[in-house]
């Protein structure tokens, strides 16, 4: 019996040593990976270190600088080309098409997931051909666009939404598919309705697969409206990139990448801190694996 | 509080075979048997011999092939706010903090905000997790996740419990503090607890009446009654002589179901 409680007493102790209280609690000195400053820090070592190694690659004539040119060569386009509109036109331009693109088809995209998951006919109708249409290279729709719509955004945005679509689709569908059978058992069991199964249960296990698409679906949209504008355009960052190439400007075709990264890099930023925001509790696993 | 009569009359089950042309499988013979309201029956027998199939046929997620199960005389229906469903997988979502978890049920059922809350509060307090209202189910150990799945089964005090192997996952210390938590809030309500089980110590300690299911098919092949006085303490009863006599006995009858 003095075992027994010995027991219980053990098991009281083993449940409060996981308790949230404990995890935060020791309060030694942090793990580099959390400390900013050493992260900062970090950055600016890598970058100069590479910058450095590329500057003198490029100045030494080491590697021919018409190929690769280099950094400050490279800081030197991108001055010109803040004067010369490379943010003001041209960035702005494919980000337009990009956003208009990217929204549409993300809106779409989830909704037909929804759509297809709660009609199982349907999607076995529909299945083949979205795979289908998704195997399609999309740069070889860019001039059938083109063709039918004309040099102006709207081609670019459907470029965009064409990459979008099924990127934000699939990992919507994936998310969905993700839902614990057992929760939806205990759905049934406490008699909840189909809207609140599928606002209560089915959504919030979908989200982080929503999520993972939309950001994915983001940088394919780029991709797609990039690769819209090299093929013909009149403004726009690819019309830039294929201009720049085609005179071997490769100071000002680093400028315009450089630019596009790092638009690119802002906006996925921002996406995430919203994402961290909605979905803290997934973080949460994390937390306790790595205890 | 009440709770309702559970009434299988005739019952027996076959599942269809997944191969075509085989022919379904009888799972459950014929089987007749009442559990008066109010009483806490488990049910114990070897993996596999239809202990969830019965709970499932009293939640109304399976319509028994041959006969009638009806709790106070009328069909099971799937979501009826009187039962109350545990299984051994918590099934909390990880979205929600024990708080928001343990108030589902009334959220489903559509109570207003504050007194849901409250409500879950008090019985979160009760089941010992008072100060954890707002973990998230990844923060907490095994047994305190446990813990909030019986308290959100038990929130909108249904009068009847289905529990299927509740706390099979547990360690064998957090099983036997839990089982006696379980035990002190069942004690004041006395609702009809129908509790499938393999674990014979688990149905002899908690129970007022253990079926003793033989393997596939399943049959009940003897029935015990547990006469040991309410409240109970587990660690007490565990130890004692009567205790041990009743094992003893039931097991004579389980040991050869198990080793078939
Ligand atoms: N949906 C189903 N379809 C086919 N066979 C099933 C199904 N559910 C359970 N079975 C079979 O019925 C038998 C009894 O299952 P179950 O009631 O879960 O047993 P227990 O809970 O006693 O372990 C098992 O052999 C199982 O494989
Ligand atoms: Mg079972």
């Amino acid at each position: 019996m003095t075992q027994l409680e010995e027991g219980v007493r053990m098991a009281k102790h083993s449940e409060i040593a996981a308790s949230p209280a404990a995890i935060d609690a020791p309060k030694r000195r942090k793990p580099l990976a959390d400390r900013l400053l050493a992260v900062i820090a970090g950055w600016i070592v890598l970058a100069g270190v590479g910058g450095g190694l590329w500057e003198w690659a490029g100045r030494s004539g080491y590697v021919n600088p018409l190929f690769i040119s280099y950094p400050s060569a490279i800081g030197h386009a991108l001055l010109k080309g803040l004067y010369e509109g490379l943010i003001t036109v041209d960035a702005r331009y494919t980000f337009v098409a990009v956003f208009l693109g990217f929204a549409g088809a993300a809106v779409l995209g989830i909704a037909v997931a929804f759509a297809l998951a709660q009609n199982a006919y349907l999607k076995k109708v529909v299945d083949p051909f979205l795979t289908a249409l998704n195997s399609l290279p999309r740069v070889a729709l860019a001039p059938l666009f083109l063709m039918w719509f004309g040099i102006g955004l709207f081609s670019h945005v459907l470029m965009a939404a064409s990459l979008t679509f099924f990127v934000v689709l699939a990992n919507t569908t994936a998310g969905i598919e993700s839902v614990d059978q057992d929760h939806l058992l205990l759905a049934r069991l406490q008699g909840a309705t189909r809207w609140q199964t599928f606002r209560l249960f089915i959504v919030p296990s979908a989200l982080p697969g929503i999520f993972v698409g939309l950001e994915l679906g983001f940088i394919f949209g780029t991709l797609g409206t990039v690769s819209g504008e090299m093929i013909v355009g009149e403004h726009g960052l690819g019309v830039r990139l294929s201009r720049d190439a085609g005179i071997f400007d490769t100071a000002d075709y680093f400028a315009t990448l450089f630019a596009l990264v790092v638009i690119s890099a802002l906006l996925t930023f921002c996406f995430q801190a919203l994402k961290n925001r909605l979905l803290g509790w997934q973080r949460l696993h994390v937390v306790q694996k790595s205890h | 509080m009440s709770g309702k009569t559970i009434c299988l009359q005739n019952v027996e089950h076959f599942f269809s075979s997944h191969r075509i042309g085989e022919p379904p499988t009888k799972v459950l013979c014929q089987t007749s048997v009442t559990m008066p309201k109010q009483q806490f029956v488990s049910l114990v027998g070897p993996s596999g011999c239809g202990k969830t199939t019965v709970l499932n046929m009293a939640a109304g997620l399976v319509r028994p092939t041959q006969g009638n199960i009806t709790l106070d005389g009328k069909t099971p229906k799937v979501g009826d706010p009187d039962v109350g469903y545990l299984l051994a997988r918590d099934a909390l979502l990880p979205w929600r903090t024990a708080l928001m978890n343990v108030s589902l049920p009334l959220e489903l059922r559509g109570g207003g905000r504050k007194e849901r809350e409250s409500l879950a509060r008090k019985i979160l307090e009760e089941v010992g997790l008072g100060n954890f209202a707002d973990a998230y189910p990844a923060q907490l150990s095994h047994g305190m996740r446990q813990r909030v799945a019986v308290a959100r089964t038990l929130v909108a005090e249904p009068n009847t419990l289905l529990m299927d192997e509740p706390f099979s996952a547990l360690d064998a210390q957090t099983r036997l503090s839990v089982q006696q938590l379980f035990l002190r809030l069942w004690e004041r309500v006395q609702s009809t607890v129908l509790f499938v089980t393999h674990d014979l110590t688990e149905a002899i300690l908690m129970s007022d009446r253990v079926l003793v299911f033989s393997a596939r098919p399943g049959e009940i092949v003897a029935e015990f009654e547990v006469d040991f006085e309410r409240p109970r303490s587990l660690r007490e009863l565990q130890s004692s002589e009567r205790f041990h006599d009743l094992f003893r006995r039931i097991w004579d009858v389980f040991r050869q179901e198990v080793e078939v």
